[in-house]
């Protein structure tokens, strides 16, 4: 399996004017510098600029601080479908006349929260009366359908090359993503500023029902996502961590669209946001243009912090996923934040043991003992600390306990022994190669910068990529004693039901 | 600590702002739709690599840019799963995978992972049904070892039995972990239901269970001698290089690669004698995983261009199609729903792919349908579906050309599917010039709504309500292959 929901690339140095590359790498001055160009509106929106001109186009994102993080029991999931209810249009965008959907939307939410209260009493429900109120439900449902215009802010953008219109959201961030042709960065501004301004939460009920699809389809039905869930849910008692970005099933049923309209109003505030472009434009001409647009937004409260901490776990845990599937295996440890000093050091072992070929965990378990198909180590890239893991899938034949024995093993050595000069020279220049194939995507640069800067700092980036080029074995050793134990370890199996043991 | 906190806000100021007037300052005002915006013109002409054919036939595309230190090799090499008889199913993929992993008779596998790990470059090789594909990244620093390496891996392949044996056992877990995916399920079991008599479309590239323990080591050794050849690969290379210099470095390594005589004669698809059919495989998953569909084009099909634009409407075009916009956006019932007409060297698929609840399996069924069966007989798309739809494809033409390699690969591409030179050249005025009347003569000639396969995947409750479509058949998962030896 792979960790699905936190899929987080390696990090990438990017340079700030103050930190040119050629004082990372003195002895190879061939990499082209990356001057970041950062602007604070008044308002506190934060916009970050990088000019390229390899290509006529220019990814643009438009990310916020606020993920499943900011969320509390019973609303587990709100920020991810926050984001899907931010392609429904706005009082402009999405429909033929605004103010005749209003009242249509305001008995369609008196029906839904009547059926959701009646369906909260269990076995006690009218279930004859919710019938009823569904029946109007949809009959007004059917009546706003007159009025909407579906799907055409996407089409607005299509229409003028708008290209891997997208958004995703994570524990720690919300991103809003797109490329387009660099002429109409204008539009983006227009549709962008548009959207935060006035969003109209259109077709909730059924949108819903397309998260509960996407569910089903990311953890229900899906091994890796659900051996994923569980681990998560194990390895934090306290930290919102816990629960699933995309939030638990009874969770998703309960929404009501007051409850998201109130998130969005405490998150998506300017001062809480990120705008990042990057491509072809001129720097000067696109603050101007970013300023006019966007400006005008007021500033709000700051959202509060998650202040939850997670306790120090005491003793090893351990959970099993029963599922009609191949066996898989994830072990993890509390491990570090994102702009955490031991961050390289995990980050350059994590490369130690997974990183290619040479990697300890593909020689040991793939060539040498032909053990399980896929193999590795991942370090979470998050706000808050995160966990450090190993995880394999078996070959048929041999047992989880044996690959468990074998990863600890290979996690041990690291404590126990410093890796070879040869190794962390190896990663490191690997780490660098990464870096460079990045700077051919616009798309990759830009969702580095808006990740950094969502979760720390976009100047971490380079600061990250120094101190990974510095890392020594004595680090290595260090860090992997600080926080490789067993008490602090989660392991989590999905196996295949008792009766359907095969394996 | 979250940097948010430490940020200055000036609330203050920010307020005012959004009391007065916006911009006092400017005349600008924010126009009251986006309508209203005026763009700059954009000029875009795509780059033309050059062509060259070395002294052994083979034909190298090429596209110099310095912008980053970095070199991309490509090669599209006629040695893909096509060329397999059913009793080789697997053995383009598994020699493919061999070249890279079992290393040469002068670099022993491990030598060539730490040469080329150490310089962060990297190499591989695969296969899929039409071409197998070999490529290399490399620092420009580091391109001359890196095209030694790729010129002795396609030279002189050792394939060490040790190496034969994980890269087999590796492939096996693979196939038997598909039965875990519903998508995976049923690409493969679609696939079998469309590409009747055992056509190498049917089959997957990765192989079968019982065909993959038997392959020897002279078996690879005889499919790379048959099938790789100077003369069966078009490289594309992209990226930081002088062209003088790359093609000397090229003519030097692949020297004494020899052509081979193997024919590229590809079996014929023959359409299943019945496409009107009802398939249902039982899984215990709260989703049933659904595929419509039925034999589509091939590459080089006259229509493709119209037959394109017919399809973004219907269900290709992402959040501006049809589907997207009932099934999902109105109805709820998939997170996910696309239809697509893929264009490989032989007959393609049409195929519509959703996943639904159990209890929608069969509103959402007869909802596709309906919308399909309605958009081919009424033919009624719009003006405004055409527009949108050929100006999307006319903007975002740029991003066909976002990256040197991109574009060296389009090309490369173009001549191993026997497009014409001039595609790309001619793309956008083809484009501009399809009418309602096209599309309505493509979705009539090119989509059958009264004779597509039906597949669903879901939880055995799903088949009840299946029947009321017509005679439905059930086949189930394959067994789990027979245990091997415990490794511990």
């Amino acid at each position: 399996m792979k960790p699905s929901n936190l899929f987080v690339y390696p990090v990438l140095a990017l340079l700030s004017m103050s930190a040119p590359l050629s004082a990372i790498r003195a002895d190879e001055a061939d990499l082209p510098p990356l001057p970041v160009r950062e602007v604070n509106l008044k308002n506190g929106l934060t916009v970050l600029l990088l000019e390229r001109h390899h290509s006529p186009t220019v990814a643009c994102q438009i990310a916020f601080k606020v993920g499943s993080n900011n969320e509390r029991t019973g609303v587990t999931g709100s920020a991810h479908m926050l984001e899907h209810m931010m392609f429904k249009g706005t009082r402009t965008i999405g429909t033929k006349h605004y103010e005749s959907e209003v009242p249509v939307m305001a008995e369609i939410d008196r029906l839904a929260n009547l059926i959701l209260d009646e369906k909260l009493k269990g076995d006690e429900a009218d279930t004859k009366q919710i019938e009823e109120w569904h029946a109007g439900l949809k009959a007004k449902q059917e009546e706003q359908r007159q009025f909407i215009i579906s799907e055409e802010m996407a089409n607005i953008y299509k229409k003028r090359g708008g290209t891997g219109m997208n958004a995703y959201t994570s524990d720690d961030y919300t991103n809003y993503i797109i490329k387009l042709p660099s002429n109409k960065l204008e539009l983006w501004c227009w549709l962008e500023s548009d959207r935060i301004t006035s969003p109209v939460f259109r077709e909730f009920y059924s949108e819903k029902e397309v998260v509960t699809e996407e569910r089903r389809m990311r953890h229900d039905d899906d091994p890796g996502g659900a051996l994923w869930e569980l681990f998560m849910a194990t390895a934090y008692h306290a930290h919102p961590y816990r629960w699933p970005t995309i939030g638990w099933p009874s969770d998703i049923s309960n929404y009501r669209r007051e409850t998201m309209e109130e998130f969005f109003a405490r998150y998506y505030a300017p001062n809480n946001a990120v705008v990042v472009w990057v491509g072809d434009f001129d720097t000067d001409e696109a603050i101007s243009l970013i300023t006019k647009y966007f400006q005008g937004l007021p500033a709000q409260e700051p959202p509060p912090d998650v202040t939850t901490q997670e306790p120090a776990q005491r003793g090893e845990r351990r959970a099993v996923r029963e599922f009609d599937a191949n066996p898989s295996l994830i072990i993890g440890w509390h491990a570090t934040p994102l702009n955490h000093p031991d961050q390289p050091v995990l980050e350059v072992i994590e490369g130690i043991l997974s990183s290619g070929r040479t990697s300890r965990l593909y020689t040991k378990l793939r060539e040498e003992e032909q053990l399980a198909t896929d193999v590795g180590a991942y370090l979470m890239r998050s706000e808050y600390p995160g966990q450090f893991l190993v995880y394999a899938d078996p070959l048929k034949g041999v047992s989880l306990e044996k690959i468990e024995e074998t990863l600890l093993a290979e996690v041990d050595r690291l404590r126990e022994e410093p890796v070879s000069e040869w190794e962390l020279q190896r990663v490191k220049n690997g780490l660098q190669a990464d870096y460079v194939r990045k700077l051919e995507s616009n798309y990759e640069l830009a969702k580095e910068l808006a990740e950094y800067e969502c979760k720390a700092d976009w100047t971490d980036l380079s600061e990250s990529e120094r101190r990974k080029q510095h890392v020594t074995a004595e680090d290595v050793q260090a860090v992997a004693k600080k926080y490789f134990n067993p008490a602090q370890r989660t392991t989590a199996a999905l196996k295949p039901p008792e009766n359907k043991e095969s394996m | 600590m979250r940097r948010s906190s430490l940020k200055p806000i000036f609330l203050t100021i920010a307020l005012h702002y959004a009391c007065g007037p916006l911009f006092a300052q400017s005349e600008w005002t924010r126009s009251a739709r986006p309508e209203g915006i005026k763009f700059p013109d954009q000029e875009f002409h795509p780059p033309q690599p050059g062509r060259v054919e070395l002294g052994n036939g083979m034909v190298v595309y090429l596209l110099p840019d310095d912008s980053i230190p970095q070199v991309r090799l490509r090669g599209m090499v006629r040695a893909g799963s096509l060329h397999e008889t059913p009793d080789e199913s697997g053995l383009a993929g598994l020699t493919a995978n061999l070249l890279r992993l079992g290393g040469t008779t002068q670099v022993s596998a491990t030598e060539m992972n730490r040469k080329l790990e150490y310089a962060g470059a990297s190499l591989e090789a695969g296969a899929a049904r039409d071409s197998a594909i070999v490529s290399l990244r490399v620092l420009s620093k580091d391109l001359e070892m890196g095209v030694e390496l790729l010129a002795d891996m396609l030279k002189n392949p050792a394939f060490p039995e040790d190496k034969i044996e994980q890269r087999r056992g590796e492939l096996l877990e693979t196939l038997r972990r598909q039965d875990d995916d519903p998508m995976e399920i049923t690409r493969r079991e679609f696939r079998k239901l469309l590409y009747y008599g055992d056509h190498p479309y049917g089959r997957d590239p990765l192989g079968a269970l019982d065909t993959l323990p038997k392959f020897s080591r002279e078996d690879l050794v005889h499919w790379h001698k048959t099938w790789w050849g100077p003369n069966r690969i078009l490289l594309a290379a992209s990226g930081d290089f002088i062209k003088e210099d790359l093609l000397a470095l090229l003519e030097e390594e692949f020297e004494g690669w020899t052509s081979t005589a193997a024919a590229s004669e590809y079996p014929q698809v023959v359409p299943p004698p019945k496409m009107d059919r009802i398939v249902f495989i039982p899984k215990e998953l709260e989703q049933s995983t659904v595929r419509l569909g039925h034999l589509g084009i091939t590459r080089d099909n006259p229509d493709a261009i119209p037959l394109e634009v017919m399809n973004f409407i219907l269900g290709g075009g992402g959040f501006s199609s049809r589907m997207f916009s009932q099934i999902r956006g109105q109805s709820g019932y998939a997170y996910m729903i696309v239809s697509v007409f893929d264009k490989p060297l032989l007959q393609g698929q049409f195929v519509t792919i959703f996943q639904t609840k159990t209890d929608n399996t069969l509103p959402a069924i007869e909802q596709t349908r309906g919308l399909i069966r309605e958009y081919v007989e009424q033919g009624n798309m719009t003006q405004e579906e055409l527009e949108l739809a050929k100006a999307a494809k006319l903007n975002d033409f740029v991003f066909k050309f976002e990256t040197p390699s991109a574009v060296v690969n389009r090309f490369a591409e173009l001549e191993y599917y026997g497009l014409p030179k001039d595609y790309l050249e001619t793309y956008r005025d083809r484009l501009s010039a399809v009418t309602l009347d096209d599309l309505r003569r493509v979705a009539r000639e090119y989509l059958h709504p009264d004779s597509m396969t039906l597949l669903v995947l879901g939880h055995p409750d799903s088949r009840e309500a299946l029947d009321s479509l017509g005679e439905v058949e059930e086949i189930q998962l394959r067994e789990p292959i027979p245990s091997e030896p415990t490794k511990d």
